[in-house]
């Protein structure tokens, strides 16, 4: 900030002056409005001031503004010319003392995110396959019991029964549950480099946890009847298969640089290569 | 055109010799910005008071099922004036008190572009709350019905018609609105003006604090919405004067009709109130963070934005009118669009926070309180944009309980950030830092204690407006801990108005800038003189101060 001088200004600053009219003309105008619920006496009065007012307030302008001459303040009163401080600023830089300048540093490349999807949805199916296979004697018990909880959503019927194999419903729910699963990809690639910590950790036990938690909550509010119907024990454990499998791909994928520290043209494509001072 | 110079009387410009009625005087003819701003703040305060003994009133009568402090028509005048107080006496004078004071010395300006309409638009206000006011003791009328007002704060026509609302209470809600709305007209035109021609050197638009850039698009929504509903009140008067038929259905009127015109006013009411709000916590929130805000322009493109989306969303506050599937989902989604810069803004806020060396002041506390508070406010608000919820939590207590979070949890903490922040530049004292804690930890526990449990009284079905209920509802456990939680506000209240004695009582000097912050305000003296710069301020960054006091690592060179 600089000070730029005017003329003389110890002599003092030149500022409209204290008038009334304003206070009688906006009192003129609620009296006459008042008068429709008070008396013709309120009209009356409040006409008057309201004129009263305005001609008071057109003298206050024309032929010239009434101003006063506000005399300056001593060199006593006045505040004192800000000073530069003794400190020195640091300036944070990428990666100093845990501080980041740019939130994330850097994201996992969404083909990491799918690759990871269809990794961890492919380690759900085979432990889940595995699962109705020791119980049951039959793979298909999760599987059918899946699309009993999800088809009716949709409007279609659930399975006529759990242990058979159900070709049509065997593809529909394997078509949901990958694409299920590409999103949860999709979004553990997005989400898990601004974490702080491990990210095995937060892919592979506390995001399933978390979401398994809000869906039980939820479930046995909206939907008593189907909350009942899940195995949440086995729910969880196979979340936490997906996490775990999702999360290692994920964070075996090669990271790529945030665009933020780029300059506008790369940015956009327009140039090839940046020089090292870019960067 | 020349301007004839008279020079300034000691008396009447705060001399030492000055008498009580000169000292009057002096305040009822200042056109000073300053001085118009500080009767804008005390007269909200004012109202303040009275709007808060209304709803102490209200929560002691609501306290246990089937009490009879209160009468049923009693309680709805006091719902009635309560509502009004707050939104137009209280938050419109205090954010127009703030914006008038700082502007000018925020842009490095001597006074608004207009003193003089500045000054009628302060007396405007103060005259409409009167005549509202004025209903207690005279809207007996002609026909011996009521005294205050008891339509609620919006004023359903044709509940607020002639056949319905006898008496000339109604006529006083009327008048009284559309008088100090004439000053909040006035007020905004002159916010604009002032923003646009009055900066000094160096003051571009990109380097606007963002709390003149926040003023600027409520300036702008005040212009956009009060007039429609000035218009509303006109016709209403008509249907009750003059027997016209605007809002009349037996006679082809339309009661739908006043819905959307209030409403095209309501809505956008709330981001007049609600963006000041948020223009406090970005000056104060980078202070006691010390670190530039995060996002400036975003900051400000999610402002315009809020201001742009604002005006399109007003009948979410009528789905259960049943306006049809096509207009309620266009309202939905747009509703919820607004989500979109609100959240931009608590993300920078918060950002702004991070690796910052901040200094929990008492300022900072209520700053931080709005920021949780406020995104409840906003998630329930979400909740309410979803039409087929909205018909179910329509008027209940839950919708009660998302517009005082707004206010109180958001606009209300904010007033008090600002009060605690810039009182030392406005008196050139400082407030005590252990009655403001006091303040803030018995205002934050006494809001909760009452407004987190309104959500459960909606969600159980308690309607709002009903002055009792029966006890077998489950909802007497509820209201009982609602009404307990003013007693904390209300503590909290009188510790800030004993930190304000105390302050004169015993002074601690400020100096021009306690807090080491960085806007023009600070720049000048505390309390800053009549014409607030000797010397007309140029700058070359949005934080002048900081560049003055950091000369080897300016912000310019990084802007």
């Amino acid at each position: 900030m600089e000070t730029k001088s005017e003329l003389a200004p110890e002599a003092g600053v030149e500022l409209p002056a204290s008038t009334s009219a304003p206070l009688y003309f906006a009192l003129g105008l609620s009296m006459l409005l008042a008068s429709l619920v008070t008396n013709v006496l309120f009209a009356w009065t409040g006409g008057a001031l309201a004129i009263w007012g305005a001609v008071a307030w057109w003298r206050e302008m024309f032929p010239h503004e009434q101003k006063v001459v506000e005399p300056a303040q001593s060199e006593a009163e006045r505040a004192p010319p800000v000073k530069p401080v003794p400190e020195r600023v640091r300036n944070l830089v990428a990666g100093q003392d845990g501080h980041r300048v740019r939130l994330p540093l850097e994201y996992h490349p969404y083909s990491g995110g799918l690759r990871g999807g269809l990794a961890g949805g492919a380690a759900m199916v085979v432990a889940a396959l595995l699962y109705g296979l020791v119980t049951d004697g039959s793979p298909w018990p999760l599987v059918n019991g899946f699309a009993a909880l999800v088809f009716p959503l949709f409007g279609a019927p659930p399975p006529p029964d759990s242990l058979s194999f159900h070709p049509g419903i065997a593809a529909a729910a394997g078509l949901l549950h990958v694409s299920f699963s590409l999103m949860l990809g999709l979004v553990y690639a997005s989400v898990l480099p601004m974490l702080p910590g491990h990210p095995r950790l937060w892919g592979g036990l506390v995001a399933p946890l978390a979401w398994s938690g809000a869906g039980f909550v939820c479930l046995e509010l909206v939907d008593p009847g189907s909350a009942g119907r899940i195995q949440w024990g086995v729910f969880v454990t196979l979340q936490i298969i997906f996490g775990m499998t999702a999360g290692e791909v994920i964070s075996r994928s090669r990271p790529v640089q945030t665009l933020q520290s780029y300059p506008l043209a790369a940015r956009a494509g327009l140039e090839a290569e940046m020089r090292e001072d870019d960067t | 055109m020349s301007a004839s110079s008279t020079p300034g009387n000691p008396s009447l410009t705060g001399g030492a010799g000055a008498t009580f009625a000169g000292s009057i005087h002096e305040w009822v003819t200042t056109v000073d910005h300053k001085r118009l701003g500080l009767l804008y703040i005390g007269s909200g305060l004012l109202f303040f008071l009275i709007g808060g003994v209304e709803a102490a009133l209200m929560r002691a009568q609501l306290a246990m099922p089937g009490n009879e402090l209160l009468e049923p028509q009693e309680f709805n005048r006091l719902f009635t004036m309560h509502g009004t107080t707050m939104v137009f006496l209280v938050g419109m004078p205090i954010i127009t008190g703030f914006g008038n004071y700082l502007i000018p010395l925020m842009i490095g300006a001597r006074d608004m572009a207009f003193p003089r309409l500045n000054a009628w638009g302060f007396w405007m206000f103060l005259f409409g709350g009167l005549v509202l006011y004025m209903s207690y003791f005279a809207s007996m009328g002609l026909y011996g019905a009521g005294t205050a007002p008891d339509v609620g704060w919006f004023a359903y026509a044709p509940l607020s018609g002639r056949a319905f609302s006898r008496g000339n209470a109604t006529d006083y809600w009327v008048l009284g609105i559309m008088i100090s709305g004439f000053g909040s007209i006035s007020g905004a035109v002159n916010m604009i003006a002032t923003t646009i021609t009055m900066r000094c050197r160096g003051m571009t638009m990109g380097r606007l604090p963002l709390f003149v850039w926040m003023m600027l698009v409520v300036s702008f929504l005040i212009l956009l919405a009060l007039p429609v509903l000035t218009a509303a009140q006109v016709m209403l008067l008509f249907d009750r004067f003059l027997g016209a038929h605007f809002f009349d259905t037996q006679a082809g009127g339309d009661a739908v009709l006043w819905q959307h015109f209030f409403w095209f006013f309501g809505h956008p009411e709330v981001y007049i109130l609600m963006i000041p709000g948020f223009a406090y916590a970005s000056e104060i929130i980078p202070v006691f963070s010390r670190k530039v805000i995060f996002g400036y322009s975003f900051m400000v493109a999610a402002t315009i934005a809020i201001g742009l989306v604002a005006v399109g969303v007003w009948a979410h506050h009528m789905f259960t009118v049943g306006m049809g599937r096509g207009l309620n989902i266009w309202f939905a989604v747009i509703t919820m669009v607004v989500g979109i810069p609100t959240g931009i803004k608590l993300f920078n806020w918060i950002a702004t926070m991070y690796g910052g060396k901040i200094q929990m002041k008492t300022p900072m506390l209520f700053c931080i309180g709005f920021l949780g508070q406020f995104l409840v406010a906003g998630l329930s608000g979400i909740l309410l944009s979803g039409a087929p919820l909205n018909w179910q939590l329509s008027d209940s207590y839950f919708v009660v309980a998302h517009f005082h979070f707004v206010l109180i949890g958001g606009l209300l903490f904010t007033i008090f950030a600002a009060l605690y922040y810039w009182f030392p530049k406005v008196t050139g004292l400082m407030l005590s830092e252990k009655l403001g804690r006091w303040h803030f930890w018995l205002f934050f526990v006494g809001f909760h204690v009452t407004f987190t449990t309104m959500h459960v009284q909606g969600i159980l079905g308690m309607p709002r407006r009903i002055y009792t209920y029966p006890g077998d509802r489950g909802w007497a456990i509820w209201n009982f801990i609602s009404s307990a939680g003013v007693v904390f506000q209300m503590a909290g209240v009188l510790c800030f108005l004993a930190a304000v004695v105390l302050a004169f009582k015993r002074p601690r000097r400020a100096g021009p800038d306690p807090w080491n912050a960085w806007t023009l305000e600070w720049s000048t003296s505390s309390p800053p003189p009549a014409y607030n710069f000797l010397t007309l301020p140029e700058v070359r960054s949005r934080r002048p101060l900081w560049d003055l006091k950091h000369p080897h690592d300016p912000d310019w060179e990084h802007e």
